[in-house]
């Protein structure tokens, strides 16, 4: 066939890692050695890398949280603030909204920005802008953070996959353009875990590894016929699934392991579950996992009980324990914490008594691993309408979260076209916020 | 040539009732007519995919054989795998033009329906546990199933007014209900290919759209609103001029009365407030072309201006300006999605990010495509049959990969996974003969009063002929808790006639345009990939390792091998697969079927070989559970 590129993904990876950095990764991009996700991990210049997180828990609150409601309320301005009451956190002179009450006990931990802009404005393309750091192209898949950790760091330790994605949602970016060994892993229920990993019934090990022998050299006809990176993946896939049914470590995954009480604590919901998941697969050396939310897209009532009061119930149980729980564990220091939106939500309330999307200022933060507690970085304007001090955009945000893994924002990656990329499209580290 | 007489003349026919026999003829010859037309406009199609491909040097692939072609047009309109007879039934036929026949039987199946239900369903976003989600779906299935042009289909949905109950069409505003400038977005990305979403706060920075533009054209929309403005201060206006109070008993009764019907029938209704209703620039408006606060009249985004006419609302004007023949950026959108939808790869991409520029990989053929989607009227099933009986959707999909960033003319189709419906749908097909069969059509009796087109006016007229009409379980409370479960007392009863002669291994088994859409994040066909319905066309076919754990260890090898051992045999209703093969002579005849099934094609002589220690020793299921976990299986070439 003609118009075929030369360079397949695979070696077009390799060649790029090797060219960047000085080195054959092909080991730790596709094999076991860790050589190379050490020489990634070293700083190569000064911006800012620090690299005490050696994991990351990525928490994707998707529709919009409200920052005047969460971190960036405003005292006394009561037409902006709605029902919404302002409460001291455990740190002079940082205040939540009310619905925040456990979580202001651990503003200590935090280092909260309050000046965050993005350019989206519509969940679509303001969903994979917080994913890849790029806005949508019709002719390229950029690859999600996770997948550029992956790539940069190689292995993570232990079996379990590099990188899970926990309630993620339908359109993950996943992998992108990089080979599809950095999938991560989705978990649609997190209390059903990862399900069918053990044979049904009465098939015996030897003859399901008849069986898989069997498949392999079925398959071979086709596989040898359709060259294609979608049919590969399955075989890899196949491969990564045997491993997992394998392993004792795989029960990182069942929920049921840990105490009631503390699966209570967490909140009996996806999205608690999905944090309490998170530790556990931290423990296990899990390097990134994303845990979504959803319904935080509140037009209309914001105030009514399903809405921004259940979402941020929700978001201060899980992310309240999940900050003590890894604390308590001595995990802290070593795993950054991030909590993310698209945008925020605009400070007048409409006629419907709800706030429409507002991507001109907004709030995050990081905990843990590699940041200042007790910090706040930028600020917005009185009514919280605009980034006042200290702009950044979400690629700034997503470089700081790069850097505090040791990834350097600077660099840069060549996808299957040649065109560079680099982990947060370009962003700069807040070094302030990094310890 | 134009098929719009013909169109209308079917419809008067139809309509007016003339006799039988008239209407028979009429329609065989305007069929025959038609049918010689599509045809020959498929023959174009071939030439213009050929003009490109030689410009471009590229070969074109082989002509693909019955078996190939059967189980990929099976899989392409009725989203599963075509069944053991079936397949026979098709391979053995000796008509020389059975391709062209089968494909005409199963565009006018209730399969089409149920594929092209999810479909659509993704497009739309249809969510059935939103209370009006269920009559959205079933709204769309009646549009398909009559085969209601597309033009009209845009036209219902875009202007729907009325209770959902009365109009499932409404379902198309109640999904973005409170959020009158994503609707536009939404609107403009699905139906003109155009993507308006970044302008609802600054001006597009890199496309033509402004801010205003984009609130020039939500004026369009804005007057459709649920529930009432203000309806406290209405009704208490209203019941003191009567001399009510709600301190009275029957006062309190008739304000309850009308609450209740505010709540949940203005909620599950589209009001269209018209033209009265004004949108304004927001108050932080930015540019030069405005003052914050200033009303914005509607205005068109590109082509023809349109002034609302009197007698319409504006949301009339803008589907007279978006499906009128001067505009063809509608026309190219959707013969570019079906186009895609069939070859499994756009003549433009994103289907949904079009621009002035914007030709396509092939300027001619996709001109032609919207020309030919005007000149059929629209008749989605008649521009489908065209493309399925081109020479270049019967051949080889490409077996090289065709990546996103590299132009692909069309030497074939492309490798396609089977989407998560597919999957699930396939294996279905499996374990039932009939899967259709099963399928149900809700019948919706509208609530009483049926007050879903009602002011507030007459709500309160009704509350006032019977003040205790919405308290005390009268049908239509019963009928609006049932939707606000999203119909779950309907499936229920769905489930239990459904279920009735099938026995419990079957419990569960509803194809999925009947199972609620979309299902829970840990059900089979999430993990392969089905819509949340979030976002626009959000399903996708990335491989995961929670699928490879299901193939590998799931229910369905188990299910279908059940009735292997004769002493395993379940109750109630036999399982398709293992009892089609229990009739096989022989063990070559046994193993045939099996391949027929699963794969649609004879094994050859090297798998009859791979697969004989295992057959002759009876372990048929380690046979079907090595065809299952096949790539074969999951991809559709």
């Amino acid at each position: 066939m003609k118009h075929r590129p030369n360079l397949t993904r695979r070696n077009f990876a390799t060649g790029a890692a090797a060219s960047m950095l000085g080195v054959n990764v092909l080991p730790s991009l596709y094999g076991n050695s860790l050589a190379a996700a050490q020489t990634a991990s070293t700083p190569t210049n000064g911006n800012g890398v620090s690299g005490k997180a050696k994991q990351v828990i990525y928490l994707f609150l998707r529709g919009g949280m409200s920052h005047l409601d969460t971190l960036d309320p405003k005292p006394g301005q009561t037409d902006i603030m709605g029902d919404t009451k302002v409460i001291d956190t455990n740190v002079d002179g940082i205040q939540f909204g009310h619905w925040l009450e456990k979580c202001a006990t651990h503003a200590d931990k935090m280092s909260i920005f309050r000046s965050v802009t993005s350019t989206q404005g519509a969940h679509d393309p303001g969903q994979y802008f917080v994913r890849t750091n790029y806005q949508p192209n019709a002719t390229i898949e950029h690859p999600a953070m996770g997948a550029w950790m992956s790539v940069a760091l190689g292995e993570s330790p232990g079996v379990l996959p590099r990188q899970v994605v926990v309630g993620g949602g339908s359109k993950h970016p996943g992998a992108g353009f990089f080979d599809t060994s950095h999938e991560p892993l989705p978990i649609g229920d997190p209390t059903l875990g990862l399900q069918n990993i053990r044979t049904p019934g009465e098939i015996s090990e030897s003859e399901f590894q008849d069986r898989i022998d069997l498949l392999g050299r079925f398959n071979r006809p086709f596989e040898e016929r359709y060259t294609q990176r979608g049919i590969e993946a399955y075989s890899q896939m196949y491969g990564e699934a045997i491993r997992l049914m394998k392993s004792e470590e795989v029960s990182a995954f069942d929920l049921n392991h840990e105490p009631d009480s503390l699966r209570d604590r967490y909140g009996r919901n996806s999205f608690g579950q999905g944090c309490l998941l998170a530790r556990r697969l931290i423990e296990n050396g899990v390097r990134y996992i994303e845990v979504g939310d959803d319904g935080w897209d509140n037009h209309n009532d914001i105030y009514s009980s399903d809405r921004l009061p259940l979402r941020t119930s929700v978001l201060d149980n899980a992310l309240s324990t999940l900050l003590e729980d890894l604390q308590q564990r001595g995990l802290l220091d070593t795993t950054l914490v991030v909590l993310v939106t698209e945008f925020g939500r605009s400070p007048r309330l409409s006629a419907g008594n709800g706030r429409s999307h507002h991507p001109k200022c907004f709030s995050t933060l990081l905990a843990g691993g590699g940041v200042k507690g007790g910090f706040v970085y930028g600020a917005s304007d009185e009514h919280g309408n605009s980034a006042e001090e200290n702009p950044i955009s979400i690629k700034d945000f997503n470089a700081t979260v790069h850097a505090a893994m040791g990834i350097s924002p600077e660099l840069v990656l060549f996808s299957p076209t040649k065109r560079p990329f680099k982990p947060a499209g370009g962003g700069k580290a807040v070094t302030e916020v990094l310890t | 040539m134009s098929f719009k007489k013909q169109h209308i003349g079917l419809q008067i026919v139809r309509t007016a009732r003339v006799g039988f026999e008239v209407g028979l003829l009429v329609l065989f010859l305007a069929t025959s007519v038609r049918s010689e037309y599509l045809l020959e406009s498929s023959r174009t199609i071939d030439q213009l995919v050929a003009n490109g491909l030689r410009e471009n040097e590229v070969q074109v692939n082989e002509v693909i054989s019955d078996e190939v072609f059967v189980r990929r047009v099976y899989l392409d309109i009725t989203g599963m795998i075509p069944g053991y007879a079936e397949t026979k039934a098709f391979l053995e036929s000796p008509e020389r033009d059975k391709r062209t026949r089968l494909i005409d039987q199963l565009l006018n199946s209730e399969g089409y329906v149920h594929h092209f239900s999810n479909y659509w369903g993704d497009i739309l976003r249809i969510h059935t546990k939103q209370g009006h989600g269920e009559l959205y779906r079933a709204y769309l299935k009646v549009a398909l199933r009559e085969n209601l042009p597309y033009d009209d289909l845009v036209g219902e949905l875009i202007t729907a007014e009325g209770g959902i109950w009365q109009n499932g069409a409404a379902g198309f505003y109640l999904r973005d209900a409170g959020m009158p400038l994503d609707h536009m977005s939404n609107l403009t990305q699905v139906f003109l290919g155009t993507r308006i979403g970044c302008a609802q706060c600054h001006d597009h920075p890199f496309d033509e759209w402004t801010q205003k533009q984009f609130y020039e054209m939500t004026a369009f929309t804005f007057g459709a609103k649920t529930g009432f403005p203000d309806p406290g201060s209405r009704v208490n206006e209203v019941m003191q001029a009567e001399g009510l109070s709600k301190d009275d008993p029957e006062g309190r009764a008739i304000l309850s009365s009308i609450s209740e019907m505010v709540k949940y029938g203005g909620k599950r209704a589209v009001h269209d407030y018209g033209n009265s209703a004004d949108l304004h620039l927001p108050h932080d408006y930015q540019y030069d072309d405005g003052q914050p606060g200033d009303p914005v009249p509607p205005r068109t985004m590109f082509g023809d201006d349109v002034s609302v006419e009197d007698g319409k609302t504006s949301r009339e004007s803008l589907v007279d300006w978006m499906t009128s023949n001067r505009n063809d950026r509608f026309s190219r959108v959707v013969a570019n999605r079906l186009w895609k939808k069939v070859m499994g790869r756009g003549l433009v991409e994103p289907v949904d990010d079009f621009n002035e520029k914007t030709a396509g990989i092939n300027p001619p053929l996709l001109d032609f495509l919207a020309e030919e989607m005007i000149r059929l009227d629209y008749d989605m099933k008649a521009f489908l049959r065209m493309i399925y009986n081109t020479s270049i959707y019967q051949r080889e999909a490409t077996p090289e990969e065709a990546p996103i960033w590299e132009p692909y003319y069309f030497q074939g189709p492309v490798v396609r996974r089977m989407s998560g419906e597919q999957v699930w749908d396939s294996m279905l097909k499996l374990a039932i003969k009939d899967p259709l069969e099963r399928l149900y059509v809700p019948q919706y009796e509208p609530p009483v009063p049926d007050y879903g087109g009602m002011s507030l006016d007459e709500i309160y007229a009704v509350a006032k002929a019977d003040p205790g009409i919405a308290s005390g379980g009268r049908d239509f409370k019963k009928f609006l808790s049932g939707l606000n479960e999203g119909g779950k007392g309907r499936r229920d009863a769905l489930q239990k006639e459904g279920e009735a002669g099938y026995g419990d291994n079957f419990k569960g088994l509803y194809l999925s345009s009947q199972l609620p859409m979309p299902m829970p994040p840990s059900h089979f066909l999430r993990e392969f990939g089905q819509s949340d319905r979030e976002m626009i066309e959000a399903g996708n076919q990335d491989p995961t390792v929670p699928q490879v754990l299901n193939r590998l260890n799931g229910s369905f090898p188990v299910l279908l091998s059940s009735d292997f051992q004769p002493n395993k045999k379940s109750k109630g209703r036999s399982v398709y697969l293992p009892d089609q093969m229990a009739q096989a002579k022989s063990t070559d005849d046994r193993l045939e079927i099996l391949f027929l099934s699963v794969l649609t094609r004879h094994p050859d002589r090297h798998e009859v070989d791979l697969f004989k220690p295992y057959v002759s020793k009876g372990n048929w299921d380690e046979v079907l559970w090595v065809l299952l976990n096949s790539h074969e299986f999951l991809f559709v070439r």
